[in-house]
């Protein structure tokens, strides 16, 4: 996507210029009702929408603040409706400059171009001398350059903490335990598999139980115990002895009820 | 760099983090279970345990210690079956299962017993 910067000089003599590679390029020239059309937030103002102007150093026996306006005197603009860039000092010349415009100016503009946010004077370029720009094709450029906002900086960082504490609620949330937003719980998983019943069926094969009344699987003992319905036959409790010798498990006969005693993990 | 866009970059950090961390700490031997979906009465654990179970479930004892219920008159096939979904329900630890023949002809009952706790 092309990056466009509208330079307003007139109400009828806008000049819509493409950023390529940090350079301006001269695109076409528009009168004001067609800059609708382009969605940048970025005007230039040609000289005659702001005024600059500068002051020896030892002028100043103070550093200038940020939003400190040094030309109270010189300007006409009452002081609601000025908005200044931060005076910068000059090495060179020794001297402080600052740029002012006119707020009520500025909102003008932004009633014509909607998207305008960023409004710069064109004399980013020093070494162009004024009577030279009318065209600033080749011009460097760049978003860094000390801009006029009608957006008050309070109201940005409002708009910032807002985002950045919406940011860190999100970051923060999936860190958060489940049941903070819903009434979870960890439940612990049971393995419940009852390796004893493969033991017990091979016993059951072989001793021939027969009148079953009851046969209990006990995981927490380890035990299978198995009531018949008659008392246990010689055969049988010899069957289950033997058994048990092999599946290393401990019998318990007593008339129609027996119980195996298996070791942990048979 | 843009001052939105270290904090959308925050937000990347913590999500592809929480990520890495869970998938990391996975532990098979828990379960997250929403607290509604266990029950806190006889009657709630017959609801819980018939949807498990496929089949009607009489509740003879639930408390805080133990959960005791009776699954009757069962073919030998649904016998076994209803023996396998007792192992295989994990929230609850296995005590003991019991086999024994029903009034019915040919029939079963199964009886389970869980600790609760």
């Amino acid at each position: 996507m092309k990056k466009i910067i509208l330079r307003f000089i007139t109400i009828d003599n806008v000049e819509v210029y493409t950023i390529k590679r940090g350079k301006l390029s001269l695109e076409k020239r528009i009168n004001s009702k067609e800059c609708v059309k382009f969605k940048t937030n970025k005007i230039m103002l040609a000289s005659s929408h702001y005024v600059s102007s500068s002051l020896a150093s030892n002028a100043l026996n103070f550093r200038p603040t940020k939003k400190q306006f040094l030309f109270s005197n010189e300007s006409v603009l009452q002081i609601n409706d000025l908005v200044c860039l931060p005076a910068e000092y000059d090495e060179t010349l020794k001297e402080w400059q600052q740029t002012w415009a006119s707020r009520t100016l500025l909102l003008r503009i932004k009633k014509l171009i909607p998207s305008a946010q960023y409004f710069y004077p064109d004399n980013f370029d020093a070494s162009l001398p004024e009577h030279k720009r009318t065209d600033l094709s080749g011009t460097k450029f760049s978003n860094n350059y000390k801009s006029f906002q009608l957006e008050e900086s309070d109201d940005k960082n409002t708009k910032f903490l807002l985002v950045s504490s919406a940011v860190v609620c999100l970051a923060i949330a999936p860190w958060l335990p489940n049941n903070f937003f819903r009434d979870y719980r960890e439940v612990p998983k049971y393995e419940n598999k009852l390796s004893i019943m493969k033991y017990f069926e091979e016993l059951a094969a072989s001793a021939k139980f027969s009148g079953l009344t009851k046969l209990t699987f006990n995981k927490s003992l380890n035990t299978v115990g198995a009531i018949l319905t008659s008392s246990f036959t010689e055969e049988q409790k010899r069957e289950i002895r033997k058994y048990c010798e092999v599946a290393n498990c401990i019998p318990e006969i007593n008339e129609q009820q027996v119980v195996f005693k298996f070791k942990r993990g048979p | 760099m843009n001052k939105y866009l270290r904090i959308f970059l925050l937000l990347l950090f913590s999500l592809t983090a929480k990520f890495v961390v869970s998938y990391l700490s996975s532990d098979q031997s828990v379960a997250t279970i929403d607290s509604k979906q266990m029950p806190n009465s006889t009657a709630e654990a017959e609801t819980f345990l018939a949807k498990h179970f496929d089949h009607n479930v009489l509740v003879t004892q639930f408390d805080e210690r133990i959960l005791t219920f009776t699954i009757s008159s069962l073919k030998e096939i649904d016998a076994l079956d209803k023996i396998e979904k007792a192992q295989n329900l994990e929230v609850y630890r296995m005590h003991s299962i019991s086999i024994a023949p029903s009034n019915q002809v040919n029939k079963f009952d199964v009886f389970v017993t869980y600790a609760t706790r």
